[in-house]
C-alpha cells in the first residue's frame, strides 16, 4: 500500500505545474530538488535505522549539491538596492533624524539603518513569502505580485498539505524538523521573483503533502479495520 | 479583601491595563495625524444626531448610516454621541470609543483565558492580555474610529458569557444579547455572530440539550434584537455593501464553455477556489507576520498585524492546543478562529485586516499559549525571562518606530491630515469662492467636520428625496456646496474669474492646465512627509 501510494504520489508531483516548470527551465536543479524531496519522503517509509542514516546523508548531499549548483543566484537580491528602496531609505532617514535625534544619530544606529536594515527586511521577506500557503496552491492570489507568479501545485493537494503540517508539528521528529527548518532557511537567500520559485521549499511541500496523505489514509484504514 | 485586590496577579493585570491605556490614549488626537473619511463621518453624524436627532441626510435615528452610500453600521456613531457631548466634535472624541473598546478587550482577554483548565492559566491569562495590549493590530485599530474594534469587544464579551453559560445556563441570554448587539457595530458581525451562536450550540449540544428553556429564550432575544435589521434586509441599503465588495457578480459574467451546464459548474468551482484563496490568505504567515494590509489606513508601515517573532510561539502553541482541545475555552477560540475569515473571504478585498479582528484576537491568545509553552521548555527561568523581556522591549520599540513615528509621517495624507491644513488655509481667503476637486474620496465630510457645520442647515440643503426613501437611495453624490466652498469638478470656463480659488492635486489641476488657463499658485498643502498634496490657484491678471 505504501509503495502504491508513493508511486501515485510521484506521478502527481512530476505532473505538477511547478515541477514541470523547474525541469523546463533547469533540468539539473529539477532533478536535485526532486531527489531531495523523495529522500525526505523515504524517511517516513523506511524503518531501518541504518538505512535511515544513509538516507539522511544522501539528503544532505542533494541539498549541498543544489546550493552549489545554484550558488550564483543565492543572496543576489539581499545586496542589491533598487532606486525606490534608496528613496524610501533616504526619506526615512530624515524622519528618524528629526524624531529620534541622538538615539538615531549615533554610529551604531546609523550604520545599522544604512547598511543592514534593508538586507534584514529582505531576509524576513524571503522567509515569510516562502511560508505563504497561497503561493503554492493559489498562485499567491489574492496578493499576487504580477507576472512573476506561476502555478505550483494542484488545489486538491491542499487538504493533505494542511494535515501534513499538523502532523509534522505534533510529531517529535527532531531530524525531519531540523531538515525542514534548514531548507526553509536556505530559501531566504532567494528573491520571491526567482525564476524557479522558492525551489528549496519544493521538497518540504511535497514531503508535507505526502505525510498528510499517508497519515490520512492510515487513519482511515485503522478505522475500517 | 484589600490583600486579595492587591495580589501579585491583580497588580500585574493593573500594570498591563495601564500600558494598554497609555498605548491607546497617548496623543490619540495627533497620531494618526488628521481624520479619515470614515472617522469624520462617524463624528459628524454623531454630532448631527446629538443636535438634531437626525443624521446628515435628515433621517431620524437610522438603523444603518447612509454615509457615503454604503450604509454603515450605526452603533459606533451612536456611542460617539457621548464623548462629543462632553468634549465637543474633536478628533479625540471621535476616537474615544474605539480606544476604550481596546482597553476593555485586554481585560476581557484576561477573564476568558483565566477560565481555561490549562495549568498555570492565570499566568497564561496575563501573557494573553499583554499580547493583546501590545499587538500591532490591536493598537492600530484601537487608535482610530474603527467600528470593527467596538464590534470585536462586544463579540468577545459575548464569547465570555458563552463560556460562562457552560456552567450556568442563564449566561446564555447575556451572551446572545452581546452577539446580537455586535451586529449593529460592524457588517462582518452580521454573519459571524449568527455563525458563532449556531456552531456553539451545535458543538456544545450535550450541555445545552438539557437547558432548552434558556436556549429558546436566547434565540428569541437574538431574533428580537435583530428584528430592525431583518426588516430592512429587503432594502438595497442593507445589501449594498456586500454587493459592492463581493466577487460573485464577476464570476457570473465569465464564460468557460459554450455548454451552459459545464459553464455553470466551472463558475461554481472558480467561486470555491476564490473563496478558499481568500480564506487561506487570512491564515498565511506572510500576511499575519510580515506583509502589512495593502490599504494604507488599515496598516502600519513596515509592520504586519503581528510582530515577526510571534510566528515561533504561534507554531509552538499547536501542541498544547491539541492536547487541550476539549477545554471549552480552547474549543471556543478554535471555533472563532475558523469562522472569523468566512465573511472576509466572501469579498474580493485581498487581506482586509479590519474584517477579521476576531481571528487576530484568537491568534493572540494562541500566541500567548505558545509563549508559555516555550517558557516552560527553557530550563533556566531567569534566562527565559530575560529573553522574553528583551523581545517585549523590542516589540514596544517597533511600535514606537513604525506606528508613532513612521505612520504619523508617511500616512498623514491617507489619514486626512491635509484636509485640516487646507481648511485652515482657506480661512485666510474670506469672501472668495473656493472650488475644490478631489476624487480620492468624499472630501465634503472633512470640511463638515472641521467647520462643525450646522447639521440643521446641511439637512435643509440635502436632496429631500434621499430621506423619503432612505434605505433604497443608494446612489451617492460626492459634490457639495459648503458655504463658499464647492466640492466637485472644476469648470474651466470660469478660470478667468479672479474671485475663484481653484484647489486640487496634480491630477485635477495639472501643470498643463495651470499654463493653459494662466493660473497663479497662491498656496500649497503638504503632508507631514513634505510631499505636496494640494495646490491652490487663482487667475492671473
Amino acid at each position: 500500500m505504501k509503495k502504491m501510494l508513493l508511486v501515485f504520489f510521484i506521478l502527481i508531483i512530476v505532473s505538477s505545474p511547478w515541477f514541470v516548470l523547474i525541469i523546463q527551465r533547469n533540468l539539473i536543479a529539477g532533478t536535485l530538488t526532486l531527489s531531495t524531496g523523495l529522500s525526505l519522503i523515504s524517511l517516513l517509509i523506511i524503518n531501518k535505522t541504518k538505512l535511515k542514516k544513509i538516507l539522511i546523508w544522501l539528503l544532505l548531499l542533494f541539498i549541498v549539491l543544489q546550493v552549489v549548483f545554484l550558488k550564483s543566484d543565492l543572496f543576489k537580491s539581499l545586496i542589491q538596492t533598487s532606486d525606490i528602496e534608496k528613496i524610501q531609505l533616504s526619506k526615512r532617514e530624515n524622519i528618524f533624524d528629526q524624531e529620534l535625534k541622538k538615539l538615531f544619530l549615533n554610529k551604531f544606529s546609523l550604520n545599522y539603518f544604512r547598511n543592514f536594515s534593508l538586507p534584514v527586511y529582505k531576509i524576513e521577506r524571503n522567509l515569510f513569502y516562502s511560508l505563504d500557503i497561497n503561493q503554492y496552491f493559489f498562485n499567491s492570489h489574492p496578493r499576487e505580485r504580477g507576472s512573476y507568479e506561476f502555478d505550483k501545485f494542484y488545489i486538491f493537494l491542499l487538504p493533505f498539505f494542511l494535515f501534513g503540517i499538523f502532523i509534522q508539528v505534533l510529531k517529535n521528529d527532531l531530524t525531519t524538523n531540523a531538515i525542514i527548518i534548514f531548507l526553509i532557511l536556505l530559501n531566504i537567500s532567494l528573491d520571491p521573483n526567482y525564476f524557479l520559485g522558492p525551489i528549496f521549499m519544493f521538497p518540504v511541500i511535497i514531503y508535507l503533502i505526502f505525510l498528510g496523505g499517508f497519515s490520512l489514509i492510515s487513519r482511515i484504514n485503522s478505522l475500517n479495520a | 479583601m484589600l490583600e486579595r485586590i492587591l495580589s501579585k496577579q491583580n497588580v500585574l493585570l493593573g500594570l498591563i491595563i495601564l500600558v494598554a491605556v497609555i498605548l491607546r490614549f497617548y496623543k490619540l488626537d495627533a497620531i494618526p495625524a488628521g481624520i479619515n473619511y470614515d472617522e469624520a463621518s462617524h463624528g459628524y453624524n454623531a454630532y448631527s444626531l446629538l443636535l438634531t436627532g437626525n443624521d446628515e441626510y435628515g433621517m431620524f435615528l437610522p438603523i444603518f448610516l447612509r454615509s457615503f452610500g454604503y450604509y454603515a453600521s450605526t452603533l459606533y456613531t451612536y456611542l460617539t454621541i457621548i464623548p462629543i457631548f462632553f468634549a465637543g466634535l474633536t478628533v479625540f472624541s471621535v476616537r474615544f470609543i474605539s480606544a476604550v473598546s481596546g482597553v476593555m478587550l485586554v481585560l476581557l482577554t484576561y477573564l476568558i483565558v483565566n477560565k481555561t483548565s490549562l495549568k498555570e492559566k492565570s499566568k497564561i491569562a496575563l501573557i494573553s492580555s499583554l499580547i493583546v495590549t501590545t499587538s500591532p493590530w490591536s493598537i492600530l485599530f484601537s487608535r482610530g474610529a474603527f467600528e470593527a474594534n467596538l464590534a470585536l469587544t462586544i463579540l468577545v464579551a459575548g464569547v465570555y458569557f458563552l463560556i460562562l453559560s457552560l456552567h450556568r445556563a442563564w449566561y446564555l441570554i447575556l451572551a446572545v444579547i452581546c452577539l446580537a448587539i455586535s451586529t449593529y457595530a460592524y457588517q462582518s458581525e452580521r454573519i459571524l455572530a449568527l455563525l458563532l451562536l449556531v456552531v456553539t450550540l451545535i458543538v456544545f449540544k450535550e450541555f445545552y440539550k438539557s437547558k432548552g428553556k434558556f436556549v429558546w429564550i436566547s434565540l428569541g432575544a437574538f431574533f428580537l434584537i435583530q428584528l430592525p435589521q431583518i426588516l430592512l434586509l429587503q432594502t438595497e441599503g442593507a445589501r449594498i455593501r456586500f454587493s459592492q465588495l463581493s466577487y460573485l457578480s464577476f464570476f457570473d459574467q465569465k464564460k468557460y464553455s459554450e455548454n451552459y451546464y459545464l459553464n455553470q459548474i466551472m463558475i461554481k468551482l472558480e467561486i470555491i477556489r476564490e473563496f478558499l484563496s481568500q480564506y487561506f490568505a487570512y491564515l498565511s504567515p506572510r500576511n499575519l507576520f510580515f506583509d502589512p494590509d495593502p490599504q494604507a489606513i488599515r496598516s502600519i508601515p513596515a509592520l504586519s498585524v503581528f510582530f515577526e517573532w510571534f510566528l515561533v510561539p504561534f507554531i509552538a502553541s499547536f501542541k498544547l492546543i491539541k492536547a487541550n482541545v476539549n477545554d471549552p475555552v480552547i474549543k471556543m477560540l478554535l471555533i472563532l478562529a475558523l469562522l472569523s475569515p468566512i465573511p472576509a473571504a466572501s469579498v474580493s478585498d485581498p487581506f482586509s485586516s479590519l474584517r477579521v479582528l476576531p481571528l487576530f484576537w484568537a491568534i493572540s491568545v494562541f500566541i500567548s499559549i505558545g509563549i508559555y509553552q516555550l517558557f516552560i521548555k527553557i530550563p533556566n527561568k531567569t534566562f527565559a525571562l530575560t529573553i522574553f523581556f528583551i523581545l517585549f522591549l523590542y516589540s514596544i520599540w517597533q511600535i514606537y518606530i513604525n506606528y508613532f513615528i513612521l505612520l504619523k509621517y508617511e500616512r498623514s495624507a491617507d489619514w486626512g491630515y491635509t484636509y485640516k491644513i487646507l481648511d485652515d488655509t482657506l480661512k485666510k481667503y474670506p469672501g472668495r469662492e473656493i472650488v475644490f476637486e478631489d476624487h480620492s474620496g468624499p472630501a465634503y465630510i472633512e470640511f463638515l467636520f472641521y467647520e462643525k457645520y450646522d447639521p440643521a442647515k446641511l439637512q435643509k440643503q440635502i436632496d429631500q428625496k434621499i430621506k423619503s426613501n432612505y434605505y433604497n437611495n443608494v446612489k451617492f453624490n460626492p459634490n457639495y456646496q459648503i458655504e463658499n466652498t464647492k466640492i466637485g469638478t472644476i469648470n474651466w470656463e470660469n478660470a478667468s474669474n479672479r474671485n475663484i480659488i481653484f484647489v486640487g492635486d496634480f491630477v485635477n489641476i495639472s501643470d498643463l492646465q495651470v499654463r493653459a488657463h494662466s493660473l497663479r499658485q497662491i498656496f500649497e498643502i503638504k503632508d507631514l512627509n513634505g510631499q505636496i498634496i494640494y495646490r491652490g490657484f487663482e487667475a492671473q491678471n
